[in-house]
């Protein structure tokens, strides 16, 4: 396990109140976890535990067992975490610091003490990845938002974290430019184990994605597992998608549906499967006498 | 706004940006050494020549032309206060102190219009100067334009709900200025801390030694470069 947390509470300094209430949770390599619940459940103030903003930048009371990339945040450092933990907050305006693509790729490196041949090799092969080559020596305000954000998201991954955090990193962008992104996000987690924790409202945009969800209201953790049943126990706090509601009624029909995943695509495919199956299985029924 | 517009940096592929900016450095402050060591109207006017001669070079002619006119008021002024109040009694020492203040305006300006923010930080860098500082430059230039679309976007909004900015008697206006710097300052103070947080979890502040991307490296060009300001340097003494 790449984090561990247990019975973890927080409290801003100068609150009575806590924010984050025994909150127990674990992730492993590879899981890509959608993290939802309504505003001001506390979800980005958990984010900050990950890489040590608490309590280091935000002071406050953590209380619990906690272990991120085997370092308690309360004993190192932010600055610590960033080899491990990436994190990508929601106005990719407010993270980009340089005048050019290139400078922005390489500034986290540059903190690490790389040298300048690794920090090269890793900065083309970003450029590379990420679709940014023809933009190097532009300017941040020179980029579309989704084209900030992709950089904010490469600036951080070119560190190569074990762990990635987003803080709701697709609020300014629009819907297909957030599908894009996250995918980017979901073939980290594949082909190099990366684990993504994903703050996203928009279930529809990240569902396709999501190994795992987790609900919290309230400074606590009311849910977590398997998206669709998670969806399923919850509706009541995260909504449900209107896909969901169309595989419900067509199961109620009497179409025997597999839905693999609760995204409108997963579901599309697995509609057609089924009208497959059915138009087979009647073309049979209507042979086999003759 | 138009002022902070001023701010966006052009890149041009020109034998001056080209140039190692520590040459351009030296450049613009021998020219301004010059005009301070300079004691006639001819060498003043040379400077300012030569500032002009070095901005066409760059295809930045007419951005320090726009300098040059918008000093002349403060230069006139330098001029009338010099020939007025000053010691002598000729029209030479005034007019050698106005064209000063072109000159040196022209000279200075000269490096900034030809010097990108991060080649400014790498020459800050250049000179030791710690990590923080040369930062601190970059975001500021970095974040102009974000700060001029901010001011448009509270502008807006009290716009949007009757507040005419631009109305009324001094008092008002300076009133109604208020009304933007309030919420402005709250949004900038936030997005400042939003910035320091980012930059933390980019590992800033480690105590371990940063590495280089970029340095600055002298090239053949520039050594050239400086062999020919030397020359005009003893060429101008020698007049």
């Amino acid at each position: 396990m790449i984090v561990r947390m247990s019975r973890l509470s927080y409290r801003y300094p100068g609150s009575e109140d806590w924010v984050l209430k025994d909150v127990n949770f674990e992730a492993d390599a590879g899981e890509f976890v959608l993290l939802v619940g309504p505003s001001g459940c506390g979800k980005s103030t958990f984010a900050r535990v990950f890489n040590g903003l608490i309590p280091h930048f935000y002071g406050g009371e953590l209380v619990g067992e906690i272990e991120v990339c085997g370092m308690d945040p309360r004993e190192h450092p932010t600055y610590e975490f960033a080899e491990c933990v990436g994190f990508v907050f929601q106005n990719p305006e407010n993270q980009l610091f340089f005048t050019s693509v290139e400078r922005e790729l390489a500034f986290g490196l540059e903190n690490l003490g790389l040298p300048r041949e690794e920090i090269s090799r890793r900065v083309e092969q970003a450029l590379r990845e990420y679709q940014l080559a023809e933009l190097r020596d532009r300017s941040p305000y020179e980029l579309s938002g989704g084209q900030q954000q992709r950089l904010a998201i490469a600036s951080v991954m070119v560190m190569q974290p074990k762990i990635l955090v987003l803080d709701e990193p697709t609020a300014n962008l629009d819907p297909f430019t957030a599908v894009r992104i996250l995918a980017l996000v979901r073939r980290k987690t594949i082909e190099e184990g990366v684990t993504a924790i994903v703050i996203e409202h928009r279930l529809e945009v990240a569902l396709p994605f999501a190994t795992r969800m987790v609900v919290m209201v309230n400074g606590q953790i009311v849910d977590d597992g398997n998206p669709a049943e998670v969806i399923a126990r919850q509706k009541h706090v995260v909504g449900r998608p209107q896909a969901l509601e169309l595989v419900e009624r067509l199961i109620q029909a009497g179409l025997s549906l597999e839905v693999e995943k609760p995204s409108p695509e997963h579901i599309a495919l697995s509609i057609a499967r089924a009208y497959k199956v059915g138009e087979h299985a009647a073309r049979r029924k209507r042979g086999s006498p003759g | 706004m138009e002022a902070l517009r001023a701010f966006r940096f052009k890149r041009e592929n020109t034998v001056i940006d080209r140039a190692d900016p520590r040459v351009r450095a030296l450049l613009s402050v021998s020219l301004a050494a010059l005009s301070l060591y300079a004691q006639s109207i001819e060498k003043q006017l040379l400077i300012i020549l030569t500032a002009l001669a070095v901005a066409a070079a760059a295809r930045r002619l007419k951005r320090l032309a726009g300098v040059i006119k918008a000093a002349l008021p403060l230069s006139a002024m330098i001029f009338a206060l010099n020939w007025l109040f000053g010691p002598g009694t000729g029209l030479v020492q005034p007019l050698v102190l106005a064209l000063r203040f072109l000159a040196l305006s022209a000279s200075l300006s000269l490096f900034f219009m030809t010097t990108s923010p991060d080649e400014l930080s790498l020459l800050l860098e250049s000179m030791r100067l710690p990590r923080e500082y040369s930062m601190l430059v970059t975001m500021s230039f970095r974040f102009v334009p974000t700060l001029a679309l901010d001011v448009e976007a509270v502008m807006h909004a009290l716009q949007s709900r009757g507040l005419e900015l631009e109305r009324g008697s001094i008092t008002r206006r300076v009133k109604n200025y208020l009304y933007l710097m309030v919420p402005l300052i709250v949004h900038e103070v936030r997005r400042s801390l939003m910035a320091a947080e980012a930059l933390e979890a980019r590992g800033f502040g480690s105590p371990r030694k940063p590495s280089r991307y970029r340095e600055l490296r002298a090239k053949t060009s520039d050594y050239l470069f400086i062999a020919l300001l030397a020359a005009y340097i003893v060429l101008f003494l020698a007049l």
